[in-house]
């Protein structure tokens, strides 16, 4: 329950937030402006979320939440966030298929696979791959890195 | 009606190339590939696979090759509901009750036959009623001014939020989530940035496919590693077991098909879709009729009824998609985003301007089908195959997919890290019961619903009796507040309370 308290508190602040930021927008209130829509919009999710953190259990809610939040183990998770930042961080520096070989190859292994000799021949295959594949076939440009793959 | 089937068989002999069916026999694969993997609905199988279509120059391959993606994804979702019980839709739910004790009894080949069989049937006859009523619905829809198409998207938020959420509190929230994400960027009228908070990469908005990848991969593989420790890997069987259908299993399921489909055509079609409602009043029916079957223990009626409901919605959801403009379901929504890749904005002017594509692509919808049923049902075994891919490996390649599908797409890594923190949010939303299918209609629904009530209250000088000023325009609004307030009368929730959509 205070886990869902404090995401309807986040879904707050970005209501806050989003509704004071949308009132820089244009230069009136006018119907037809381009403030009134994403006000409606940010004032109605904190509106909502308020009713949420005032209320936030209903019957359906805690039968689902009994389920959802049993046995949660929370490093798994927020590691594969870490993980994943470091994908996008390392994808212009390192090039498409090492970033995404390394990637792989990590998770994998961070989701519970141990078998990291296979893991590391399917990681590279699918890096060098997918690389060649959307870079020759798709004309779609995926960074090369600093040794053109 | 003559003019119609002409139109139809030159969409057929548009597509009916070599080319062309390769490319449906690819995407029908590639569909089935990733639409079997567990939680993955067709929605984010098109979401994944979108980035593939965008090289394409001429749309019509395009077209075929997503027809099949979505025919393969539809497919793939009912072969996990049916062997794993895992529904990567609510539309799949009512398919796995039944199915999956089918399955768990040996009669999993039968079951797997009876869902395709019937999707094609379903699939049939939902495309003959769409040759039927979208061109009259086309020219009826010419005549809808700004006003009304504001009254037609609330009409569409408020049937999705309020059939898709156990409560409605927590649905409008995610609609108002999604409707903000949807206002990000510069403002096509005024040209002002909104919502960007000052980082240029936001100036061309959020794209649908960075918040269907983040919402439904990596919220799901976030989900899936924080129950790691608690969940092993389900059994996965063998061989799906059994024969495909006797004569007995047909004779049982060709009504069920013809029933299903006639339930899940019209709710598709009314702009107060999704596809949730038909299969559960499919199954409700069926058990009605047939009540001395072996309901909880594997009725085939069970499996024949939802699947072909849930095939003719989707050819129902797609007379408001393509004569309105009007997405009704996450799935619809993602279609949207394919059409606006080529430029084109479904609605009544591309029923005029471009009818020849339309026609293809409703051609191509069937020859997915079609190829569905000749190359996936005998392949069934690998399908299986996939499904004993460790988690693991799947879901660090749904990760690595996801990714490179956003990066493809806007060659900037901001956008895959807000693609991320989407994630993020996606993962305490499935966690808290907050469902996911109103933020992405509010992305993609939001801008346009903005758009057509500046243009009416611009037109009217910012006088808003604008909309109440024509009947068709309040019958509208009243049938928005209906469809708001009637299922969540108390009689009528505890029949429709079925969780919800991804």
């Amino acid at each position: 329950m205070i886990g869902a308290r404090a995401f309807g508190g986040v879904l707050l602040a970005v209501g806050v937030i989003a509704f004071v930021a949308t009132l820089n927008v244009g230069d009136g209130w006018q119907a037809s402006g381009p403030r009134l829509a994403p006000a409606v919009a940010s004032a109605l999710l904190v509106v909502l979320s308020a009713v949420f953190l005032i209320r936030p259990a209903d019957d359906e809610l805690l039968a689902h939440l009994k389920e959802s939040t049993k046995d949660t183990h929370w490093p798994t998770p927020v590691a594969l966030v870490g993980l994943l930042i470091g994908y996008a961080l390392t994808l212009d520096v390192f090039g498409y298929a090492l970033a995404t070989a390394i990637f792989y190859w990590l998770a994998a292994w961070l989701l519970g696979s141990r078998s990291p000799v296979r893991d590391f021949v399917i990681a590279v295959v699918l890096g060098v791959v997918t690389s060649y594949a959307f870079s020759e076939w798709l004309n779609v440009q995926l960074p090369n890195g600093p040794w053109g793959v | 009606m003559l003019v119609f089937a002409a139109n139809l068989l030159d969409g057929f002999s548009a597509v009916l190339s070599p080319q062309n069916l390769l490319l449906a026999a690819l995407g029908v694969t590639l569909g089935t590939l990733v639409g079997v993997l567990p939680g993955i609905g067709p929605a984010l199988t098109i979401a994944l696979l979108l980035p593939i279509t965008f090289n394409f120059n001429d749309p019509v391959g395009a077209f075929i090759l997503f027809a099949g993606i979505y025919a393969g994804g539809m497919y793939g979702g009912s072969t996990t509901s049916i062997l794993l019980n895992t529904p990567g839709e609510s539309a799949s739910v009512a398919t796995a009750i039944e199915g999956f004790e089918m399955a768990k009894r040996g009669r999993g080949r039968a079951a797997l036959a009876t869902a395709a069989i019937g999707s094609f049937v379903a699939g049939t006859i939902g495309i003959l009623a769409l040759t039927l009523i979208a061109e009259p619905v086309a020219s009826l829809a010419v005549k809808f001014r700004a006003e009304d198409y504001f009254a037609l998207t609330l009409l569409a938020f408020a049937s999705v939020t309020a059939l898709t959420s156990s409560s409605l509190v927590r649905g409008f929230v995610s609609l108002s989530v999604g409707l903000l994400i949807g206002f990000v960027g510069i403002d096509q009228l005024t040209g002002q940035s909104r919502l960007t908070f000052g980082v240029d990469q936001l100036g061309n908005g959020v794209d649908i496919v960075i918040v269907a990848v983040g919402l439904f991969a990596v919220g799901e593989a976030l989900h899936m590693a924080s129950k790691l420790r608690s969940r092993p890997d389900e059994l996965v069987p063998e061989d799906p077991g059994g024969r495909w259908l006797s004569k007995k299993d047909w004779r049982r399921s060709w009504k069920p098909w013809l029933r299903g489909a006639g339930i899940g055509f019209p709710f598709g079609a009314l702009p107060a879709g999704g596809a949730e409602v038909p299969t559960f009043l499919s199954y409700a029916t069926e058990k009605k009729l047939n009540p001395d079957k072996e309901w909880g223990e594997g009725a085939i009626e069970g499996v024949a009824g939802p699947e072909a409901a849930n095939n003719a919605s989707f050819s129902g959801t797609l007379v408001p998609l393509l004569t309105l403009g009007i997405p009704t379901s996450a799935t619809a929504a993602i279609m949207l985003a394919a059409f606006q890749i080529f430029d084109l904005q479904p609605g009544p002017e591309l029923f005029e301007k471009e009818s020849e594509l339309v026609w293809t692509l409703i051609a191509s919808l069937y020859i997915g089908n079609i190829m569905l049923l000749a190359l996936n049902l005998p392949l069934i075994s690998l399908w299986v195959k996939v499904l004993k891919i460790p988690r693991a490996l799947l879901y660090s390649g749904i990760l690595v997919f996801g990714t490179l599908g956003v990066y493809s797409l806007s060659g900037s890594v901001t956008e895959v890290l807000v693609m991320y923190a989407i994630g993020v949010m996606g993962f305490f939303m499935r966690r808290y019961d907050f469902p996911i299918a109103p933020v992405i209609l509010g992305v993609i629904l939001g801008p346009l619903m903005e758009t057509q009530a500046r243009r009416a209250l611009t037109a009217s000088g910012d006088d808003f009796s604008v909309f109440f000023s024509r009947p068709l325009t309040v019958i509208l609004l009243i049938i928005a507040v209906a469809a708001f307030i009637v299922p969540h009368l108390p009689a009528l929730k505890k029949r429709l309370a079925f969780g919800e959509d991804d």
